[in-house]
């Protein structure tokens, strides 16, 4: 037995050829500066979400930052990651866990269970409004985290899958998905009052809602359709009365805000193009703001306005290493660097 | 006297044994030696085989052989196919092999038997001969099994058969179920997580009856009838921080199949029929959606009829035959019912000659698949043709030889082409190219009976059926996204000594094998290792027999694995080695034997996973009884 253990494995190992691999940098040991720190989705199951630290000047990239900090993984399909205060949030909903760190050092914090008994919660996104975080469950509620306690303190009962989660001025609004009730999807969103933390009206735009921003005095909701016979469009709602004011038609896939205007990934008859929106006269600025074409799998989009940058996430067909472009503001490719499996989040640091 | 029957085909059998066609074969002694789970867990000791377990007790398991995946491997029991168009495999958890007198895994269709038009269609084939369907002399035979063994494993079989007048009846059994709540430790980067095993309990029942009868002019009738029942916990993948499970797999299988052989004048000729009807129920009591669950019910129907004739004349045989399969599936998860009709036709020439055996092999498919109001329509036709050619005398050094190229085909599944979002309509048919070229080399050395066979092998995979992730990632899509080259050896070393009563046998088997991503040269998975093949396979086995007792010792090794095609240590899965012992005793009295057993599987305590978080049992136990008369 010693020998199978001792010779011949070593011996067939040596045979199996593996990449070679770049040696990773070390990740700071106190401070979070000069970097990125990007939240690798993972796959399904597959327990192998992250996040990667990337030096902003010469781009070397840590893919185990999350497991140098805290000694242990993150767990399965990381869906956000947010900074608050002092505070970075990771959602990771499969493993059904919030896991916060400090947003000075990436020291951890606190990791939270979204486990209620049997049942996961399965967190989505998160968004925040005071001193509580918002987050959206795919079970059906919002949950209020009391953000220097650290403790969930009530559940928001909403509409059937809740996805995405935005805050206006005065109200929590999420988009209630219904995605794990094909065909049948729920087509709501629902307004929160963060003070009274209760629900207070659901509004119908349409089937499958998903991505929400708060755009100039305006609430912009994708509203995905059922991936078949009903085509995606934006819509474009009063953030104080509700009231659903236009309707796009482009077939809008990823949507980010950047200052005034929304930078918008859409079909156009089987060709992805990415747009710039006006969100003042609600038309296209540039129907076709940055080539995209070399881009195998557009996976989301991110805006930095501390360094005005722009930054596409590049899935690459979602089973192998993600990559991030960085582009100028107007558009300029600048730079690339690979990352983990299905980046979907970026926080910069300066 | 008694009188004995021998079949025609067993003695065809033994002279047929000097043809070198690429097969390993187990006994049913070896069967018991080892004592395995199931099907699955005896054949990763095959070489070239790779087991894909999901979890141990109960999970799921399935093979590729060679780099092809297990789709492409037919289940041929007692001469009939097993069938199951809605997943296009079989799971090997859920075949019995208590009942099996022989299990072979072979690249050839053996004649001789008169085996189904589908298994010269199939890239390999995996042939089962159980207890309950073999004419025999004696009037009366019955084979008694039980099991008892760790985290709640019992496992009590029963068959007998009466044989009277060139006919028999035989009825069987078998009752099944375990806890399977092992406790198992995963690696959390510096941590440990130990925990046990939920949701992963199985019962299973499985009955039936069986008769033959052997008619004057040479022909003879058999017909089984059997069913099975199975409900079990599925675990799933381990998850961090995560340890709900809720979901369940109960499926309920008829099956009956009608053979008839028969001889007229030169030729032998064989009909069959067989069904297969399944009812598969997956039910996730913690599902999110507005019931708050989710329940899916497949009924999913088989028929397959065909005719195969031999003939032969002159050093020559003629090997031709039809067959028509047809498939239905009705599911709460598809949008419409789906048929399938699926049309083979064989024609093969074997040319015997003294020094080589030629097979020429031609035939063609065609599949008609249709939803119900026949807005889809799919339909297929393939050309496959294969040419063996084998020496039956040794060649100098070389000794026997066979050198075999082939071409299959095989259809997209039904969930592959429906299935609620994941489906693709578009999907074409997987075709696999293999060739190989080998050797036997037998012989004996002072009372040592040596075997040693080797292979190189070469295979090429187009339109390799992939699930891939959407933009959604909990719902994938079916694509054919993939070709594949493969290429590889293997070496089989087998020595036998008899000392008196002492005997002893050592077997060793090793494969190497690089299966590589070829889809797309732009791609960083271009030449990589796909997912789930190991490069290194090595299985080896010692027995030890000295009169009544008797030892057994099987290890395995499997190397490092990636768990997606991108070879990066991220995506590493670990290689591991486990090793069962078994110690058995036997007793005798007339005609009646007793056998017991205790086996300690994995007995290092090895922790491993064939599937990246899906956990195997570490150290368990098993204690076998077997009674049998005749």
């Amino acid at each position: 037995m010693q020998f199978i253990k001792y010779i011949i494995l070593p011996a067939l190992t040596l045979l199996v050829s593996c990449k070679k691999e770049k040696p990773e940098p070390e990740i700071p040991a106190d401070k979070l500066e000069n970097c990125f720190l990007i939240l690798n989705e993972g796959l399904f199951q597959m327990n192998n979400s992250g996040l990667s630290w990337v030096s902003a000047s010469d781009l070397s990239v840590n893919n185990s930052f999350f497991e140098g900090k805290t000694g242990r993984k993150l767990g399965d399909t990381g869906n956000d990651m947010k900074r608050y205060g002092n505070k970075i949030y990771v959602l990771v909903n499969v493993s059904s866990t919030l896991e916060i760190l400090d947003a000075a050092s990436g020291n951890p914090v606190k990791q939270i269970s979204f486990v209620n008994g049997n049942q996961s919660k399965q967190p989505r996104a998160i968004a925040f409004f005071g001193s509580k975080a918002f987050i959206s469950c795919f079970d059906g509620y919002v949950d209020v985290l009391d953000t220097a306690a650290l403790v969930v303190e009530k559940r928001i009962h909403v509409g059937l899958n809740p996805d995405q989660i935005v805050a206006t001025d005065s109200k929590i609004v999420v988009s209630n998905s219904g995605g794990l009730n094909a065909p049948v999807m729920d087509s709501t969103l629902s307004v929160i009052d963060p003070i009274s933390l209760t629900e207070e009206q659901q509004i119908t735009v349409g089937k499958n809602p998903g991505s929400l921003q708060l755009v100039n005095g305006g609430l912009f909701v994708i509203v995905r359709g059922n991936h078949g016979t009903i085509p995606p469009v934006l819509k474009k709602i009063d953030p104080l009365t509700f009231e659903i004011l236009d309707s796009y038609t482009f077939k809008p896939l990823i949507m980010e805000k950047m200052d005034s205007k929304l930078l918008i990934a859409y079909d156009d008859n089987g060709t992805i193009r990415l747009g710039l929106f006006n969100t003042v006269n609600n038309s296209w600025q540039e129907a076709s703001f940055m080539d995209v074409s070399g881009i195998e799998t557009l996976y989301t989009i991110h805006y930095e306005s501390k360094n005005n940058r722009i930054y596409l996430f590049d899935a690459h067909g979602y089973t192998v290493s993600g990559e991030i472009l960085e582009y100028s503001s107007s558009g300029n490719k600048l730079r690339e660097f690979t990352v983990g499996l299905n980046p979907n989040a970026l926080l910069f640091f300066e | 006297m008694k009188e004995k029957t021998l079949e025609e085909v067993k003695i065809m059998d033994l002279l047929y044994r000097t043809v070198p066609k690429l097969s390993y074969k187990m006994t049913q002694e070896d069967v018991l030696k080892r004592q395995p789970e199931d099907l699955g867990d005896l054949l990763r000791s095959f070489p070239g085989i790779t087991l894909k377990n999901y979890g141990g007790l109960g999970g799921l398991k399935t093979i590729s052989a060679r780099g092809i995946n297990g789709s492409h491997t037919g289940i041929i029991i007692d001469g009939f196919l097993v069938q199951n168009a809605q997943t296009g495999q079989i799971d090997l958890g859920n075949v019995q092999v208590e009942n099996s007198t022989e299990i072979k895994f072979s690249y050839a269709v053996d004649e001789h038997k008169l085996q189904p038009v589908s298994a010269y269609f199939n890239a390999s084939n995996l042939w089962i001969e159980t207890f309950e369907n073999q004419f025999s002399a004696d009037t009366l035979q019955l084979r008694f099994t039980s099991k008892y063994g760790s985290y709640g494993q019992l496992d009590n079989y029963l068959s007998a058969k009466w044989n009277r007048k060139k006919a028999y009846v035989s009825v069987f059994g078998r009752y099944r179920q375990a806890r399977g709540n092992f406790p198992f430790t995963v690696s959390n980067f510096n941590e440990i997580l130990s925990a046990k095993r939920y949701n992963n309990d199985l019962q299973e029942v499985f009955a039936g009856f069986s008769l033959g009868k052997l008619f004057e002019n040479d022909s003879r009738l058999k017909f089984t009838f059997s069913h099975n029942f199975s409900d079990k916990g599925l675990p799933g993948a381990v998850i961090l921080y995560n340890p709900v499970s809720a979901q369940r797999l109960s499926n309920s299988n008829v099956t009956s199949n009608l053979d008839y052989r028969f001889r007229w004048k030169k030729q032998y000729g064989r009909t069959y029929l067989g069904s297969r009807y399944d009812e598969l129920v997956y039910l996730d009591s913690a599902y999110l959606n507005q019931q708050g669950f989710l329940k899916s019910v497949y009924f999913n129907t088989n028929v397959l009829g065909g005719a195969i004739f031999k003939y032969s004349w002159n050093k020559k045989t003629l090997i031709y035959g039809l067959e028509e399969q047809y498939a239905y599936l009705k599911s709460n998860s598809f949008a419409e019912d789906v048929h399938r009709y699926h049309s083979k036709a064989l024609l093969q020439l074997n040319i015997d000659r003294a020094f080589w055996l030629i097979e020429l092999t031609s035939g063609v498919q065609h599949v008609y698949n249709t939803d119900r109001s026949q807005q889809q329509v799919i339909e297929k036709w393939s050309f496959n043709p294969g040419i063996s050619v084998y020496s039956k005398r040794p060649v100098p050094i070389l000794q026997l030889l066979r050198l075999t190229l082939k071409r299959t085909m095989r259809m997209p599944a039904f969930n592959e082409l429906y299935y609620s979002q994941v489906g693709n309509l578009k999907l074409k048919p997987e075709i696999a190219n293999q060739s190989n070229f080998g050797s036997d080399i037998n012989f004996d050395i002072h009372k040592n009976k040596f075997k040693i066979s080797y292979n190189f092998f070469g295979n090429y995979i187009e339109n390799k059926i992939v699930a891939i992730p959407t933009k959604n990632l909990f719902v994938w899509s079916i694509q054919n996204v993939g070709k594949v080259w493969i290429y590889g050896a293997d070496l089989l070393f087998e020595h036998e000594r008899r000392i008196d009563e002492l005997k002893l046998n050592t077997s060793f088997n090793y494969t190497f094998q690089r299966v590589l991503d070829y889809s797309d040269p732009n791609s960083t998975t271009f030449k990589d290792q796909v997912a789930y093949m190991p490069v290194h396979l090595l299985n080896a086995s010692f027995s030890l027999n000295y009169k009544n007792a008797g030892l057994n010792v099987s290890g395995n090794y499997t190397s490092l694995r990636y768990a997606l095609n991108e070879n990066v240590g991220s995506n590493e899965v670990s290689g591991f080695y486990t090793c069962d012992a078994s110690l058995y005793m036997l007793r005798s009295w007339k005609d009646h034997r007793f056998r017991l057993a205790v086996t300690v599987k994995n007995l290092t305590g090895t922790w491993y996973e064939y599937i990246r978080n899906y956990v195997m049992p570490g150290r368990n136990y098993l204690i076998s009884f077997s009674y049998a008369i005749h």
